[in-house]
């Protein structure tokens, strides 16, 4: 805990933590106990980067972290040469659908996809370039055509469902670079994203006959795995988050679908088909478990689910497709406050801003304001806390006391949601010094 | 009791004849008459007086040696005196201290002879041509009474016997005597005796006759001789004997136990109460011997075992005996004495009572006229009869026995020939059991103290000979006979539970003390409907297995404001759940008088339950909402709960036992002080917590200036030397091909560059831009865990890297 923090990951984390969002980098700074969890996730991600899949469920309450673990999963595999992509579902995407949804979520997942080098997404195009640039290398080197080594090198890819296509379309990108053409360059990465709608247009713009529609979703995720390890990466992890929303679907027939889906990724993984590919859904214990809407309604799903017999009574085992987040209890809330200072000083002990006993007044305050399950809701208290920190170290001669007093917390409320059936409301959270 | 005086008619008719005619004197001579006849009168009255003290001397005069010796055991010879009840002055007469050998001792004469004798038992003799063969009578002339008459016992051959007499009839006054009777009475009299004196027939007043006899001998005379007590005995004996005929009269019946007792009494040993008590004839008084042997305890301080206070209670008139105690004395006994031992131990301790124990026999034969009561004095020996608490106690322990039997002998009553079977021994103590029965329930206990016995109903009844269906209140009074052994029974009917039916299964325990009390608490009625709840959820998934089994266990365990009885109780109930489940519609009448906390904790409760065999089916988690539903907690809890116990279990927390499910108030975590943090908690989650950022660290390798930057120079030098002959890398970057490298120093020339202008470079060095930047941010990261460029538009040289490069 020693070690200094860099000023730029500070900013990031309290700038997330401040407009109540988990931060996308630097995670592992406020990162508080999970070691068992996040082993598992690791060894998920070295499995992927060995050509291996996985496919893994977090399942937690609200508030109990699983988008922070989640981005922190996220932020390994990247430090691992892993591609990320990341995206929630929500109403519009899904796993299946029949009206574009799926297609619309393998969009965001493109337009997400991330490396290290690019953490914030919009890596695509850089992707395909890397592969290209070494294929150019090697032709160089071999005296061969650019494009043959492509297409030589994307061969087995064609046994995939689009794989023919999806080599065209890296030659079109190509092709465009060699020839100076931007708008082929665009339409295969447009492709690549699947932002061809009709199938009119593809073969208009690239002369494919498909396109990245609801149905080849899936197919097309196995197909870009196989396509980042050929770039130079380890593989694809592939992060979904807000899972609730498949069980917040009314149509009893989409959401079965969808669950299909997710049987169909699950007995790929388990069986090893895909390769360098990993899922990691978020999901609330009602998604789940509920035996009409969740996944235990779901019996082909549900068995596949339920965990290993013998780990009980203190024997753990993190081999099943589920990890479980349990809520925050105080003493992990303040850990975590006590981390977020640790952050707020840059690693500075000396430069705290608050003692340990005013972390633990600030907790009683909102206990006080809140009730007692504010620390299972954290996200409006974080946010009173970091906004506590803001006015400390503004106000060199500001005493904490008499700020405690004062401080506004709100509510968390927005778990509720979660058990609505589409209900679309947006979170709102409010904070007030 | 007029006295039939022989004289006094003829007396009185001299006296009348005399005042005829002196009512023709005239008034004057009368005064002189008056005083003559008064001063007559008076001297007549002085000279009888004297001649009957004369006559009462000879036996109270001076001290004789005593011819009766103590039997050698501790034997007692008692006080007895007569007391003159005439004129009051005078000294009593004492007839046991003071016999002498000569004066009343059996005549050795022939029954001719001058003084009578006493026909030994069994001796016969013939009077007047009838042969008597019992004996046991005085024969002879002469046998002095101490009033000095002859004894009207005696039998004197010399008198007229009449040839026929019927001893049917009564022809004699109140106190015969045989010499004054007619022949014909005498006749009568013999041959009653000759038959054996036992003639149902015969009129009370022959028996009397005899009587006097057998009191003349016990109270007179047999003390005075050696082997009296051989006297004593026969003649106890023969008093029962002829009490067994003549009872009916109750003169007779009131005389002879009175002899009876004095009979009995006439010897005794100190502590009687060390002794078996003799069976007593019904009274309306405490049997003397009896008054004597609680005379004996109090005397000593000795506690009075349960059979003399029974023996008491039942001889006690002022101790009231219901119907009950008559006709199931037997078990009124055995009750009387246990609730008496409960009551005082070994017994209670009379006080000494200043009144002290005497026996006072009112002779019946007019021989003993003049010589008033007999008394039987024992020492200091108090009378406690006359006390009024120890009664008060007795009738206590009667009342209660008595009410312990009410059913039984209502049941005995109504069906005298089942007095045998389970039917009423249910409605007994089952102390009070029959020994073959009460085997068989030690058996049961045996086996139930080696662990629960689980069996039907139906074989359980089987053993005590039952087979028909009980109803409810019979079963409850079996079970409450199971836990007088100490057994347990599940299902609880005494604390309420549906009766089983035959087929059902019923499990059996040992139960260290038998509370129905502590049954109906809340804590316990709430422990109840949890495990009733919990194994219907563990049910869920067709059966409740033996990890859930466990899981229940502990929590049984865990339930430490439950007496261990209740925790006993719950694991058999628990074991009969595993058979015979309850439903959930059956448990939500019961459940409704919960308060709501407690309904969340048994909800959350089940969620653990449910989670304990490490899986959670959807049938489990139906059931779990149904349960929730039945709580009347919201079902969409459930998968919060669940979750919680699952994170719980994964986390190696053994579940915290739900204490709380049962009503007991929840441990202040978030009561009053409103704030606390578990200190050990934290401390084993900064360890977790350093663990994981060590783990992390290994993956975000920070970008430390001072010490990462040697590992740094010494991966550039070796890659140096790999790719000898090259220029030296630029920023350090290795691995990167020509144009790649080239790139690279065309960036680190600028701090900024337009995405424009590096289009531009990137096309001249036949590169893609974003394909060159991504290759050389790659190689950046492994080197500098840093990027090299940042942003798209313009793009930012990283500063630190530039800077570390022209250093």
């Amino acid at each position: 805990m020693n070690a200094p923090i860099k000023a730029k990951d500070k900013d990031a984390v309290v700038q997330s933590l401040r407009a109540g969002v988990v931060p996308r980098v630097g995670q592992h700074l406020i990162q508080v106990g999970r070691t068992k969890e996040i082993q598992t996730l690791v060894g998920d991600i070295d499995r992927i980067a060995e050509g291996g899949s996985t496919f893994r469920l977090v399942i937690g309450e609200y508030g109990a972290g699983k988008t922070f673990f989640l981005n922190l999963v996220r932020a390994i595999a990247m430090e691992k040469k892993l591609v990320v992509a990341s995206a929630d579902l929500n109403p519009d995407r899904r796993l299946h659908a029949s009206g574009g949804q799926a297609r619309s979520l393998y969009a965001e997942l493109m337009r997400n996809v991330a490396t290290r080098t690019k953490p914030d997404g919009g890596a695509l195009a850089g992707i395909v370039e890397k592969f290209i640039a070494s294929s150019k290398m090697e032709a160089r080197a071999a005296g061969q055509e650019t494009e043959a080594v492509i297409r030589q090198k994307l061969e087995h890819l064609t046994e995939l469902v689009n794989g023919y296509d999806f080599a065209d379309v890296i030659a079109a990108y190509c092709r465009g670079f060699e020839e100076g053409n931007e708008q082929l360059k665009s339409d295969a990465v447009r492709w690549l994203r699947g932002e061809f709608a009709t199938k009119t247009d593809a073969r208009q713009a690239l002369g494919v006959r498909s396109i990245v529609d609801d149905s080849a979703v899936y197919d097309q995720l196995k197909l870009l795995a196989r396509f980042m390890r050929l770039a130079g990466f380890s593989g694809l992890l592939v992060n979904l988050d807000e899972l609730v929303n498949l069980y917040k679907l009314a149509n009893t027939q989409a959401r079965n679908s969808n669950y299909e889906q997710l049987l169909r990724i699950l007995n790929d993984s388990l069986q090893g088909t895909a390769v360098g590919l990993g899922f990691i859904l978020g999901g609330t214990p009602e998604f789940l478990l509920d035996t009409r809407r969740g996944l235990y309604g779901y019996p082909a799903l549900q068995s596949r689910l339920t965990q290993n017999t013998f780990a009980t009574g203190g024997l753990v085992d993190f081999s099943g497709p589920v990890v479980r987040l349990s809520s925050l209890t105080p003493e992990d809330f303040y850990i975590l406050l006590q981390k977020i200072r640790h952050v707020y000083a840059l690693g500075e002990p000396n430069a705290y801003l608050l003692p340990d006993q005013g972390i633990a007044s600030f907790m009683e305050h909102c206990a006080n304001k809140l009730g007692e399950t504010y620390f299972r809701t954290p996200r409006t208290t974080i946010t009173s806390f970091v906004n506590l920190l803001a006015v400390l170290e503004q106000n060199t001669g500001a005493d904490w006391k008499q700020l405690l007093g004062g401080l506004e917390v709100a509510p968390d409320t927005g778990g509720d949601s979660d058990l609505k059936v589409d209900d679309d409301s947006d979170e709102l959270t409010s904070f007030k010094l | 009791m007029a006295k039939k005086g022989s004289g006094g008619g003829a007396v009185g008719a001299v006296v009348f004849a005399g005042l005829v005619m002196l009512a023709s004197i005239p008034k004057g001579a009368w005064i002189t008459i008056g005083v003559i006849a008064f001063i007559g009168w008076l001297l007549y009255a002085l000279a009888s007086g004297k001649s009957e003290n004369k006559n009462a001397q000879p036996p109270a005069a001076a001290p004789r040696q005593p011819t009766y010796r103590p039997p050698p055991n501790k034997a007692q010879a008692p006080v007895f005196r007569a007391q003159q009840h005439t004129r009051a002055p005078e000294e009593p007469v004492s007839v046991a201290r003071a016999p002498v050998a000569s004066s009343y001792s059996v005549p050795k004469a022939s029954g001719r002879g001058e003084s009578a004798r006493w026909v030994a038992p069994g001796e016969s003799v013939t009077i007047a041509g009838t042969s008597i063969a019992g004996g046991a009578v005085y024969v002879g002339s002469k046998l002095p009474t101490p009033s000095g008459s002859n004894d009207p016992a005696l039998i004197d051959p010399s008198l007229p016997v009449a040839r026929n007499g019927d001893y049917t009839q009564r022809s004699f006054g109140y106190w015969p005597s045989y010499s004054d009777l007619q022949p014909a009475a005498r006749r009568a009299y013999l041959n009653w005796l000759a038959g054996g004196r036992k003639d149902p027939r015969a009129d009370i007043g022959y028996v009397f006759l005899f009587f006097y006899g057998l009191e003349r001998r016990a109270i007179l005379d047999a003390p005075k001789i050696e082997g009296g007590q051989k006297d004593w005995d026969f003649i106890a004996s023969e008093l029962r004997r002829l009490l067994g005929i003549y009872r009916g009269n109750h003169s007779f019946n009131g005389y002879a136990s009175k002899l009876l007792a004095w009979v009995n009494l006439a010897t005794y040993s100190k502590h009687l109460y060390q002794q078996p008590l003799p069976d007593y004839e019904k009274t309306w008084e405490v049997p003397l011997h009896l008054r004597l042997v609680l005379g004996q305890c109090a005397l000593d301080q000795v506690p009075v075992p349960a059979h003399i206070a029974l023996a008491w209670a039942r001889h006690e008139p002022n101790v009231a005996m219901r119907t009950p105690a008559v006709r199931c004395a037997e078990q009124f006994d055995e009750l009387f004495k246990r609730t008496y031992q409960e009551a005082f131990n070994d017994g209670m301790v009379l006080p000494v009572n200043k009144t002290k124990l005497k026996l006072v026999y009112t002779p019946a034969s007019a021989g003993f006229h003049g010589c008033g009561t007999v008394n039987l004095t024992f020492g200091e020996t108090p009378d406690v009869s006359v006390l009024a608490g120890p009664v008060k106690k007795l009738q206590d322990i009667v009342e209660a026995s008595t009410k312990e039997l009410e059913g039984f002998s209502r049941f005995v009553g109504r069906n005298p020939t089942q007095a045998e079977s389970l039917d009423a021994l249910l409605l007994l103590p089952p102390t009070l059991w029959p020994e073959a029965v009460q085997s068989k329930l030690r058996d049961l206990k045996a086996h139930a103290d080696k662990g629960m016995v689980i069996m039907r109903l139906s074989s359980l009844l089987d053993e005590f000979g039952y087979t028909s269906a009980p109803t409810k209140d019979k079963l409850a009074s079996f079970a409450r006979a199971l836990e007088a052994m100490n057994l347990g029974l599940e299902p609880d009917i005494l604390g309420g539970a549906k009766a089983p039916k035959l087929e059902e299964t019923v499990v059996l325990f040992a139960t260290p003390v038998h509370d129905v009390t502590s049954r109906s608490s809340p804590a316990y009625q709430a422990a109840l409907l949890t495990l009733e709840l919990a194994s219907a959820v563990a049910a869920a998934d067709g059966e409740i297995g033996p990890e859930e089994m466990r899981q229940l266990r502990t929590q049984v365990e865990g339930w430490t404001h439950l007496t261990p009885a209740n925790q006993q109780r719950l694991r058999a109930h628990m074991r009969l759940l595993m058979d015979e489940p309850v439903s959930l519609t059956v448990l939500k009448k019961k459940l409704e008088p919960l308060e709501a906390g407690a309904k969340n904790a048994i909800a959350k409760f089940m969620a653990v339950i449910a989670q304990a065999d490490g899986k959670v089916t959807p049938a489990e988690i139906k059931v779990l909402e149904k349960v929730y539903k039945v709580l009347g907690v919201d079902p969409k809890n459930v998968f919060t709960d669940v979750h919680a116990a699952a994170t719980a279990a994964a986390a190696g927390a053994t579940a915290t036992p739900v204490a709380h499910a049962a009503g007991a108030p929840e441990p202040a975590t978030a009561a009053s002080p409103g704030f606390r943090l578990d200190e050990t908690r934290i401390a084993a989650l900064q360890r977790d917590t350093e663990q994981v950022s060590a783990l992390l660290s290994n993956i975000f390798k920070e970008d430390d200036v001072v010490p990462g930057a040697v590992p740094a120079q010494e991966e550039i030098a070796s890659a140096d030397e790999q790719h000898a002959g090259k220029a030296s890398a630029p920023a350090g970057l290795v691995g990167l091909d020509e144009a790649h490298t080239a790139f690279v120093r065309l960036l680190l020339s600028r701090p900024s560059w337009s995405r424009q202008e590096l289009l531009d470079a990137a096309e001249d060095l036949q590169l893609m831009l974003d394909g060159a930047l991504e290759q050389i941010n790659d190689a950046s990261f492994d080197v500098h865990d840093a990027a090299l460029t940042e942003g798209e538009d313009p793009v930012e040289v990283n500063q630190d890297i530039l800077e570390k490069q022209v250093a």
